[in-house]
């Protein structure tokens, strides 16, 4: 069972296991998989993790020199650049595996690393430092003294169901992809399945929709199957724009046949014979890979006219879309697809009944796609297992901010919030307590320490008001002010809307405004005055409240989201800047008053040389001076002071 | 009525599938909108004519939702009213205030909204920022300052006129509507028809001015100042004055330019019986050879261009006949027999008419003789009131005057030109005559379904020869293909204008959305129709001859 052509292997892959029904009872037909998912190697196997995160982190350069170690010693092993385990924390993480012997995964393995690491492993020695663990296996040898990579408290509490293959497999692989269990369930649906069964199956699952809405999929496909059209189509949602996530990304460039097995089964499901993928321009990896697998599909007569003689016609097609927040809205990308400007468009009519060229269209999130090979493969009980009574399956989250490790991880509904920040993500990095969780900008909602113990469930969330939204989950700790956070999201809002409807472009204008001339230095001509001050917070609460009825779409619905949280959260934090001017985590750049301190001052003039408006008088070696009226709040001179004489007050 | 839904506590029928716009506005509420257009799909844009629905989280707009069973509407909730008072506020918030000095002030869709929804003060100061104002084009000016985004210019231009010259670019409170790279309109698809300028609810579009070019050249004693007063502008000027349609109208209007400092006021009418009666000269010899059809009208300089930027294969099928307004011009700036070159020189030609595309069509190359222009200015008819008001002329206690001669007569064919259909039914009455050679009555025959294309048969000369005319260009451009696509051999005279309605719906025309005041300019055209002395265009031409 050395090198094959790759012909054979397509042959078998589609004769013994796509069409054959009787495939896992099979020995030989599953020993023959066990090689060619790699889950047993002839020779050392190096996998380094090259999505995008890794790429950042210098895998690449990591691949270049493990590849020179092995042409330099003649090592005949293969070198696979693999995907992403979610542990962006841990990048570049580099894999090995040797005949015989579990995998072994190591973090943080820069270029410098690869020498040291590879004489080592190479020679079945485990150097301890940047060990994650062992994958576990119950037909290899296991390495003696090596924590199983499950045990690691990044991944101890996570459930991978979406992510299972994500970082294990080689992303463009499509044998190994159907080798581990891929494209049965699309096989074994077009075969057996009708359509309404197939809608029934996802209902009975309980999957609710991850775009935010959380609507039953099941549902939603069964409207569409119903809807009498003679083209329907199916588009699967894959602009990530929200900022602070990047699950979606992570997860295509990891595992793409997954997500076109799921666009397969959509399509198949609610009679749509043209399947979109729309995904970010920017997304260049990921685009890139799913081009590679989708080609590979075809080549597997997976796509496209008459798959495996069942008579069904389905082709995917990936639409690269621009840089917009606003063609996630499914209107707007159903215009963009069409090649017009993304804008949104009012409903009724919904897409499900007028969508892409006037016809029923479904538009689905990559992330509810990335559940359906799994449910049709194992069934709706297996779904049902995990979760909530009210919410089922696992939540993908982009965990980011301040907490000690940070990633894309996958966790069971129904864990607490406290839970992720203090054991996946490892505690906060500082000393400083936490102040609040920010999930998504779209929803603009805040978990607060109070609120901590609060389940990830759909039902759960909605009682304290706030949403699941898209799945960024950002912990920020005291040293951020929200004031600031809430003038991003503003400006993140008015610089992504589409400029359609007059509330969203005007109003959200007109409240970032006030927020910035609120939170002014007293002495700038464009500062309000303390009774304009006192008006604009006044205004906030009426913009905000006609934007959130009067607008097109989700997003300018979502607007005023951020500050109204931050008035309702935060309205201790929001009062000092507009009435005391002052920020409490000193990030306001134009409420800092710096000063120096005289007894400290050694007079180096080295504040005096940095600061960029001559704010800052004295002479060498006698205590400088800060001219407040000519200070801008820059903070060159606090970085630079080395005796702790600036003090911010 | 299908069934009935209760509004503001009281009921109210309504039909199945309409918006609930349409059937509020029908029973009397009155529910205030920007974007919303008769006829065009609704964009839902400017959210103006948010209603409250029991059961509905959000405000719902009445423009794009249908009517359902059961719906429980309020139209004046207080949360109904602050939220078009605040969207209306917004707008403001960043608007130039100047609007003492505007073109629109006291026919701007906003002020009126502003004055409507009692905005008496700037509750929220935006940051102004800074627009270009796009001159380039010859007939169309943008201030994009004053623009609201309603994007009825931009739904117009593509889904009526097919040119899509304008769009929205970029994004966020940066948005505007603009030529394509911001390259300006006179590189741009425009076609210069000017129906954009006639949506748009503020003065964010409007006419390139020749006014003070015309009030220069007035001035100027050198000069002789020659108005050329074409049959819709004295239907529009009588519409906008409340003048009685009589015999002596178009006289009065000469007698109010020649009081403006015009030296001579000549009738455009007549350019168009000459127009006609060649028209018909060259039909008639093309159904004669059997080639060259459909003869497509070319009185209209939008379609003209539109044909030349986006149809250049139907060129050839463009009568080779000169517009009235061109025609015109030329007479009187050049005929050799009766007026040295020297003197062409001194002579200043002012045309006024409904169209904006005549401003774009006089600055081009063919329209001149060796640096001379046939004509020097176009005033709208906008304008024209406008010099009519600033003058200080009192037009309804007025004597009426003869037009000057040689050019002061006109036919009733040259009346039937400014609406659709008109031009048409003129060269078909005028072949039919010439095909007879002799005076005959005639009576053509208007189909009754008025659809935007008709077309009608009539038999001359052995032949039968098929008259058609379409309005729009969206319209005007399908047809023409359609006749073309399927080899139709039946339709031989086309008569295409390029704004809706024909002139009588020009770019030029004087805008005004009050629904409470109709348009009856064509009314106008026909009842002048009957005072007219000449009923056929040879007369009146040859006669001039």
């Amino acid at each position: 069972m050395m090198v094959e052509a790759t012909d054979g292997i397509k042959q078998f892959l589609i004769d013994q296991v796509l069409l054959n029904p009787d495939r896992e009872a099979s020995v030989p037909v599953k020993k023959r998989l066990s090689y060619i998912s790699r889950e047993r190697v002839e020779k050392p196997c190096i996998y380094v993790g090259m999505a995008t995160c890794g790429l950042i982190a210098g895998a690449k350069a990591t691949h270049d020199a493990i590849a020179n170690y092995l042409s330099e010693h003649q090592i005949d092993a293969d070198l696979i650049q693999g995907g992403c385990l979610g542990f962006c924390h841990a990048e570049p993480v580099v894999d090995i595996q040797l005949p015989g012997r579990a995998r072994l995964s190591f973090s943080r393995v820069g270029s410098g690393k690869v020498q040291s690491l590879l004489d080592d492993v190479l020679n079945s020695h485990i150097p301890d430092i940047e060990l994650l663990g062992q994958y576990g296996s119950k037909i290899l040898q296991m390495w003696d003294k090596v924590p199983g990579i499950d045990t690691h408290p990044f991944f101890s509490r996570q459930k991978r169901m979406l992510m299972e293959h994500c970082g294990i497999v080689n992303p463009v692989s499509i044998e190994e992809y159907i080798a581990r269990g891929g494209y049965w369930a699309f096989a074994d649906t077009i075969s057996g399945l009708t359509p309404a069964q197939v809608c029934r199956l996802v209902e009975d699952s309980g999957l609710a929709g991850r775009g935010g809405g959380g609507f039953p999929a099941g549902k939603k496909w069964a409207i569409t199957l119903n809807a009498v059209s003679e083209q329907k189509f199916f588009v699967c949602n894959a602009v990530e724009s929200d900022p602070g996530s990047y699950m979606n990304r992570a997860i295509i460039e990891s595992n793409p046949h997954r997500l076109i097995e799921a666009v397969l089964i959509a399509a198949y499901a609610t009679g749509a014979s043209k399947a979109y993928i729309f995904i970010r321009k920017e997304f260049t990896l990921a685009v890139e890979r799913l081009r590679k697998a989708l080609l590979s599909a075809a080549d597997y007569g997976l796509t496209g006219h008459h798959i495996f003689n069942s008579g069904v016609n389905i082709d995917v097609i990936v639409r690269e879309g621009a840089r917009a927040f606003v063609c996630g809205e499914e209107t707007a990308l159903n215009n963009s697809i069409e090649g017009k400007r993304a804008m949104p468009a009012s409903k009724p009519p919904f897409p499900a009944e007028k969508g892409l060229w006037n016809k029923p269209t479904i538009v689905n999130n990559v992330e509810t796609l990335f559940n359906i090979p799994a449910i049709v493969r194992h069934g709706p009980e297996w779904f049902q297992e995990t979760g909530t009574p009210g919410s089922k399956g696992t939540k993908l989250f982009t965990l980011s901010g301040k907490t000690r490790y940070y990633g894309t991880v996958e966790v069971p509904m129904g864990m607490t919030f406290r839970e992720i920040v203090d054991k996946i993500g490892g505690g906060l990095k500082s000393e400083l307590p936490l102040k609040a969780i920010v999930l998504g900008i779209n929803s603009g909602s805040y978990i607060t320490p109070s609120t901590l113990d609060t389940q990830v469930d759909f039902d759960a969330l909605k009682q304290i008001g706030s949403s699941l939204g898209s799945g960024a989950f950002v912990v920020l700790d005291t040293s951020v002010c929200m004031v600031d956070m809430a003038k991003f999201f503003t400006a993140f809002f008015q610089k992504e809307s589409c400029g359609k409807c007059i509330p969203c472009r005007e109003g959200t204008a007109r409240m970032l405004e006030i927020m910035e001339q609120s939170t002014r230095r007293p002495s700038e001509k464009l500062a309000f005055t303390p009774l304009e001050r006192f008006k604009g917070v006044m205004q906030l609460r009426g913009l905000a409240a006609v934007i959130k009825d009067t607008s097109l779409c989700s997003l300018g619905k979502s607007a005023p989201n951020a500050i109204l949280n931050t008035l309702k959260h935060f309205k201790d934090e929001f009062d000092s800047h507009i009435f005391d001017r002052k920020c409490v985590a000193n990030v306001c750049r134009d409420l800092r008053i710096f000063t120096i301190d005289a007894d400290q001052c050694t007079g180096c003039t080295a504040c005096f040389k940095r600061c960029p408006v001559d704010a800052i008088i004295g002479s060498p070696r006698a205590p400088h001076f800060i001219v407040e009226e000519k200070c801008i709040g820059c903070g060159n001179c606090y970085e630079v002071c080395k005796f702790n004489a600036v003090i911010i007050t | 009525m299908d069934f009935q839904i209760e509004v503001n506590k009281r009921v109210i029928d309504v039909t199945e599938g309409e918006t609930l716009l349409s059937a509020l506005r029908r029973n009397g509420f009155r529910i205030p909108t920007l974007c919303h257009m008769n006829r065009f799909s609704p964009t839902g844009a400017c959210r103006l004519c948010v209603v409250e629905v029991e059961g509905k989280r959000d405000l719902i707009t009445s423009c794009s939702y249908p009517v359902e069973h059961g719906m429980k509407v309020l139209t004046n909730s207080q949360r109904v009213i602050k939220a078009r008072k605040t969207l209306v506020e917004m707008l403001l918030s960043n608007h130039p205030d100047d609007c003492l000095y505007c073109q629109r002030n006291g026919n701007c869709e906003l002020q009126w909204l502003a004055e409507e929804m009692n905005v008496k003060e700037r509750k929220y100061f935006g940051e102004k920022q800074k627009y270009f104002p796009d001159h380039s084009g010859s007939s169309v000016a943008r201030d994009p300052a004053k623009c609201i985004l309603c994007s009825r210019c931009v739904r117009m231009c593509e889904e009526v006129q097919l040119v899509t010259a304008i769009d929205f670019i970029q994004r966020s409170n940066k948005t505007t509507v603009n030529s394509a790279f911001y390259k300006g309109l006179n590189t741009s698809s425009c076609i210069s028809c000017g129906q954009c300028i006639t949506v748009c609810p503020t003065a964010a579009l409007l006419e390139i001015s020749h006014l003070e070019k015309v009030q220069a050249a007035i001035d100027d004693k050198k000069r002789k100042v020659i108005f050329l007063l074409s049959p819709s502008v004295v239907a529009s000027i009588a519409e906008e004055f409340g003048l009685k349609s009589e015999k002596g109208l178009p006289g009065l209007i000469a007698a109010a330019l020649r009081r403006c400092g015009a030296d001579l006021v000549y009738d455009l009418g007549f350019a168009c019986d000459v127009n006609i009666l060649e028209e018909s000269k060259l039909l008639l010899e093309k159904v004669q050879q059997q080639q060259g059809m459909p003869l497509l009208s070319a009185c209209c300089p939008a379609w003209v261009r539109y044909v030349q930027v986006f149809r250049p294969e139907w060129l050839p099928m463009l009568s080779g006949v000169k517009s009235p307004q061109q025609m015109l011009g030329a007479m009187i700036k050049f005929d050799r027999e009766t007026r040295p070159r020297s003197e062409a020189e001194k002579l200043y030609c002012v045309s006024v008419t409904s169209c904006v595309a005549n401003k774009y069509e006089a600055t081009t190359e063919e329209m001149t003789h060796k640096g001379i222009s046939e004509i020097d200015a176009v005033l709208s008819v906008r304008e024209c009131i406008r010099m009519i008001r600033t003058n200080g002329i009192d037009i309804r206690n007025m004597e009426s005057e003869r037009m000057d001669t040689p050019y002061g007569r006109s036919s009733s064919l040259a009346w039937k030109t400014g609406y659709s259909g008109g031009k048409a039914e003129a060269v078909a009455c005028e072949a039919h005559k010439l095909s007879k050679g002799k005076n005959e009555a005639f009576r053509f025959v208007m189909p009754k379904n008025l659809s935007a294309r008709k077309e009608s048969k009539l038999k001359m000369n052995g032949h039968t020869v098929g008259f058609s005319w379409v309005s729009g260009i969206a319209a005007a451009d399908a047809y023409v293909d359609s006749i073309i696509g399927q080899g139709r051999k039946d339709i031989h005279y086309i008569e295409v204008m390029a704004c809706p309605g024909g002139c009588v719906g020009g770019g030029g025309q004087p805008i005004n959305r009050l629904p409470e005041k109709p348009r009856n300019r064509k009314k106008i055209c026909q009842e002048m129709e009957k005072h007219a002395e000449s009923k056929t265009a040879s007369e009146v031409a040859g006669k001039q001859r």
